[in-house]
């Protein structure tokens, strides 16, 4: 399936010009993100308020987050459906120790560190036992939900520090331009990504790995070592995110977060990263996160219910991929007429 | 000949899931009609505040929750006559989170009140505060956040009372004795474990009914399989088991159903709270006697009539302010916290039950 | 990995993993009727039976996908949208016989299965992609339908409810559904030449194209028989819980149903499964529920139980593997020389 995949996809790349091919993988999220935009703009007037998005931004910070680290993890041609779980045990930490007294500072820190830690687990048995990611992070899906509901119960924890509640109401350039901080955070997040995969070896090793996992290792990439390391960036940016959403809400409790995974694995693939790995870029993820940001908010302006945003986001990611190979196969058959 | 055939299913596809994502959008526009109707054709005695319509948005806990209806039911009778316009909007789960959004919405369409049935006591906070700071009423409905994060809050009936009247109404169905357990919404529902602490309370205070030994809390999570699964779990766990009380109405209803079918029909009862829709089924059988509920149409009514006063400025919510709810009567905000009782509770058994439709 | 040839080491592996698993659920009955001997009454086996049943005839159709090197996410939606056209046919129209509403409920079910075949088969979107926007899409679909209004109990006729509580020989017709879904499933795949063809599917698309099966269609087929599955769980839902609330219904399902699936040895990689090893897997999960609950482990322990137990499964299930390959392989050494 996925080998029908690519060669559609390179079709795209050889029957087009070359600024064609180029934006060719994010077109789909480009032509998401105007639709939107356009659709709210033409329903609500309320939505065309450049300022408000900004500061909404806030809401979607968490999900680029995870979406940024899920993005290689999905290269390396695995999936990681625990992070948003990951991501409650590391909020519940921190509300724990800052409920015992801890500085904001070091419980902010460990909650990047058991993020880290839990994304090291799900790297000992997907790389250490060889078992597959999708299973084994479904399992830690419910382990560490689970952990989170042992960790706090049906408390929430409250007590954080006024000083650290309310990132996303810091704007960088004051009222300015209400830039807030963690759109910035995510930004800089995204380009040290960006970075990762296209200038380090480690990148290189991810493409590879993804594109096929054997003849990686047989040509001396260290493929183990490049997928346990995803997942502990995956963890790492649970962490993270763990801590942008507690000092957004200042509260914690354990279902926190719950059924983001969905969500930022949406992204991921509007994104033009191939599910089946080896393909993929962090300009795409970005650009996806804006767009399905940009459907969601015009949505929520227009007042439409939660499940329909649902099943809308869902039609986009079908047609996402669906369409790219409709074009693809339609402008390979009239190629085909003109030769004949 | 196969090619053209599959790029004609590609494109039929795609296009049929075009027609789908149109009709989302459609539907939802539809949805809206309804409620602005009313506002229309709305009566020429509207308050002197008058001119343009108030607008107001009410965000239910999730959609699809017939209590909730009943909720909105009450808002859109009161609103012609207020010229209000009433917008519903909830999201897809009851996550504690997932809301914010519809409230930044309702900030940034400058709406003049945001009526709210809070899923979270403390993370709606932060963005209830900035609709207060941007002009808009906020008063919160069915539940509570912190004092400080709304004007008023409406409560259906006297929260801190109902702990001990869910022990009574198990009395009144065992004729006061035998071992009864609660089956629960959520563990972190807020609601129900307030009245479970009042419950609580009353038990220790010796002064409930001392026949009656409360032995267990279970939680079926608001979801039909799982309060089945802990309905029949209590069932089998407690032999003697002389009544569940579910003090929700999901876990009612499925309790209900998991002893109707049980041969422990007539020897355990179910009581608690829940809708009479739901219900007249069971009271009809026989397998429930009498259970409890309120009128949730009249927090609506309250809700509506609230926000009309405040914005007129004939309401300014302070700590035992009384006022006049047209049609309903006094109501007072009680103590610091502003905590308006909507009404008594209301009890359903067979001889009463087909006069309710809710 | 082996690859779908059904050799001896196969057969070893797969009998030692269904009495791995046998021999877990014996002990957890052990564990639980010690703890509480209460939970080996009769009435507690026959409510988990019930729940079981519905989980079956799922994990049965799950398991096709998923041997095909598929999955289907979506069957939580497609059990909420067929039991909710099923739940407003018998309000609306209470003349319809109710085998015709069974029906009626396979069929919305075997429509969105078609839905779901027509994305993975044709128009080739990975599974997990396709069914990940189904999922959405159907729990949306519910709520259109319903115009968020759910159907009560009044409203379901007794018969329909009977369906959960009676039947031949006093076996409730939901656990006859499933008797007979699994004994079909059974014959299907080890008795018939297309059963076995979604084997070689699942073990190399490649390869079986190659040799002229028509992968399409039957993966076609294998996503239809889900939906027309999960419209009979849909059903039963409605004959079990007598309440179609379009938010609730069927919600999360997917989860416990693959758990079931994978537990019960089949690959998530494709190729490999059996119906017994499902049939024990999804008991396994039914037995694991009740049971925590029912000895009266906080609700709290649950999630992180099942997830342990799903953690567990699979890696006595590589070491397993593992062990017979090692076998094998030191077999073959010494055969060759």
């Amino acid at each position: 399936m996925s080998h029908t995949h690519a060669a559609a996809g390179d079709l795209v790349e050889v029957g087009g010009l070359p600024w064609r091919a180029r934006i060719g993988p994010y077109l789909p999220s480009l032509v998401v993100l105007v639709a939107a935009v356009v659709y709210g703009s033409v329903s609500s007037p309320y939505f065309l308020n450049f300022s408000a998005l900004l500061v909404n931004t806030g809401r979607y910070v968490e999900i680029g987050l995870l979406a940024l680290a899920l993005t290689v993890v999905i290269i390396n041609g695995d999936i990681d459906l625990s992070v948003a779980s990951n991501l409650a045990v590391s909020a519940a930490t921190m509300g724990l120790l800052v409920e015992s007294g801890v500085g904001i500072e070091v419980a902010a820190f460990a909650a990047l560190a058991v993020g880290l830690g839990l994304g090291a687990i799900n790297a000992l048995f997907i790389v250490g036992l060889g078992l597959p990611s999708l299973v084994v992070t479904l399992a830690t899906l419910a382990l560490y939900r689970g952990l989170a509901q042992i960790l706090l119960g049906d408390r929430a924890v409250t007590g954080y520090p006024e000083a650290f509640i309310g990132v996303d109401q810091i704007s960088l350039l004051g009222d300015w331009a209400r830039v807030p901080l963690p759109l910035v955070l995510f930004l800089v997040v995204a380009l040290l990504f960006s970075v990762l995969l296209t200038r380090t070896n480690f990148g290189l090793a991810c493409y590879l790995t993804g594109s096929n996992q054997q003849a990686a290792r047989f040509s001396g990439i260290k493929t183990d070592h490049t997928r346990a390391v995803a997942f502990m960036l995956c963890g790492l940016m649970a962490g993270a995110a763990a801590i942008m959403l507690t000092s957004r809400l200042g509260s914690t409790l354990s279902n926190v977060g719950l059924g983001l995974e969905l969500l930022a694995i949406t992204v991921v693939v509007l994104g033009g990263t191939d599910i089946f790995g080896g393909r993929g870029t962090i300009i795409g993820t970005v650009i996806a996160l804006f767009a399905v940001m940009a459907v969601r908010e015009s949505l929520v302006i227009s007042n439409v219910n939660g499940q329909v945003q649902d099943a809308v986001v869902g039609v986009i990611l079908i047609l996402a991929i669906i369409v790219p190979l409709t074009v693809a196969h339609l402008r390979e058959r009239s190629s085909q007429r003109r030769l004949r | 000949m196969r090619r053209v055939r599959r790029s004609a299913v590609l494109v039929a596809t795609a296009a049929s899931m075009a027609v789908v994502l149109a009709a989302c959008g459609g539907t939802s526009t539809s949805d809206e009609a309804p409620a602005e109707a009313p506002a229309e054709e709305a009566p020429a005695e509207a308050p002197a505040a008058g001119g343009e319509a108030l607008r107001v948005t009410y965000i239910p806990k999730n959609l699809g929750n017939p209590y909730f209806d009943a909720i909105v039911k009450g808002f859109q009778e009161a609103a012609p006559g207020l010229n209000m316009t009433v917008e519903v909007v909830a999201p897809a789960q009851a996550g504690a989170t997932d809301q914010i959004p519809f409230i930044d919405a309702a900030i940034q369409q400058q709406v003049d009140a945001i009526a709210i049935s809070p899923n979270d006591a403390d993370a709606l906070c932060p963005s209830l505060k900035r609709a207060a700071d941007a002009g808009i009423i906020v008063i919160t409905v069915n539940g509570d956040t912190a004092a400080d994060c709304r004007q008023a809050s409406i409560t259906p009936v006297d929260f801190s009372q109902l702990g001990k009247y869910l022990v009574d109404l198990t009395a009144q169905v065992t004729g006061g004795k035998g071992e009864w357990a609660f089956l629960s919404a959520t563990s972190t529902a807020p609601d129900q474990n307030s009245w479970l602490a009042g419950a609580d309370e009353y038990i220790a205070s010796g002064q409930s009914p001392a026949g009656l030994t409360l032995v267990d809390t279970v939680y079926g999570d608001d979801a039909p399989d799982k309060s089945a699964t802990e309905a029949q779990a209590l069932l089998t766990k407690y032999p003697n088991l002389a009544a569940i009380n579910a003090p929700t109405t999901v876990g009612i209803a499925a309790a209900a159903q998991v002893l109707s079918q049980s041969p422990k029909k007539g020897q355990v009862q179910v009581t608690g709270l829940g809708t009479p829709n739901q219900m007249r089924e069971f009271i009809k059988d026989g397998t429930v006697q009498k259970f409890a509920l309120w009128d949730p149409a009249l927090q609506g009514t309250i809700a509506a009539n609230l926000i009309a006063g405040i914005k007129a400025g004939t309401i300014a919510p302070a700590a035992d302010l009384e006022f006049e709810v047209p049609g309903v009567g006094q109501r007072v905000m009680a103590g610091a916290d502003r905590v308006i009782i909507a009404g008594p509770p209301q009890e359903f058994d067979a001889s009463n039950i087909d006069n309710f439709d809710f | 990995m082996s690859t779908g040839r059904p050799g001896v080491s196969w057969g070893v592996l797969i009998r030692v993993r269904e009495a791995g698993i046998a021999a877990v659920i014996v002990a957890l009955i052990a564990v639980f009727g010690l703890l509480n001997p209460r939970f080996l009454n009769a009435e507690n086996l026959g409510a988990i039976v019930l729940s079981v049943g519905i989980l079956m005839i799922l994990a049965i159709g799950q398991m096709l996908v998923i041997v095909t090197r598929n999955i289907d996410l979506s069957v939580g939606s497609v059990l909420g949208l067929s039991a909710m056209v099923m739940g407003m046919v018998g309000r609306d129209l209470p003349q319809v016989p109710i085998p015709l509403l069974i029906l009626i409920a396979m069929a919305v079910g075997a429509l969105a299965g078609a839905l779901n075949g027509v994305l993975v088969a044709v128009a080739q979107v990975p599974a997990i992609i396709a069914t990940l926007g189904t999922l959405a899409i159907f729990r949306g679909l519910t709520f259109l339908v319903s115009n968020n209004v759910q159907v009560d109990p009044e409203d379901i006729d007794d018969r329909v409810q009977d369906l959960a509580a009676e039947g031949p020989l006093g076996i409730p017709w939901l656990v006859i559904f499933a008797i007979i879904v699994v004994a079909v499933a059974w014959w299907f795949t080890t008795r018939t030449m297309t059963g076995k063809r979604l084997y070689a599917i699942g073990s190399n698309p490649e390869a079986a194209r190659m040799r002229g099966l028509n992968v399409r269609g039957l993966t076609f087929l294998v996503f239809v028989t889900m939906g027309a599955l999960a419209g009979l769980g849909g059903a039963m839902y409605v004959a079990r819980f007598a309440t179609v609330n379009p938010a609730d219904a069927g919600l999360g399902f997917e989860l416990a149903v693959i758990s079931a699936v994978v537990i019960g040895g089949t690959n998530i990689f494709g190729g490999s499964g059996t119906v017994l090893g499902t049939v024990l897997g999804t008991v396994l999960v039914g037995i694991l529920a009740n049971g925590l609950t029912v000895v009266g482990v906080s609700g709290f322990w649950q999630r992180f139980a099942s997830g342990a137990i799903i953690l567990l499964a699979i890696v006595a299930d590589a070491f397993v593997r593992r062990r017979i390959e090692a076998r094998q392989s030191q077999e073959t050494t010494v055969r060759s020389t």
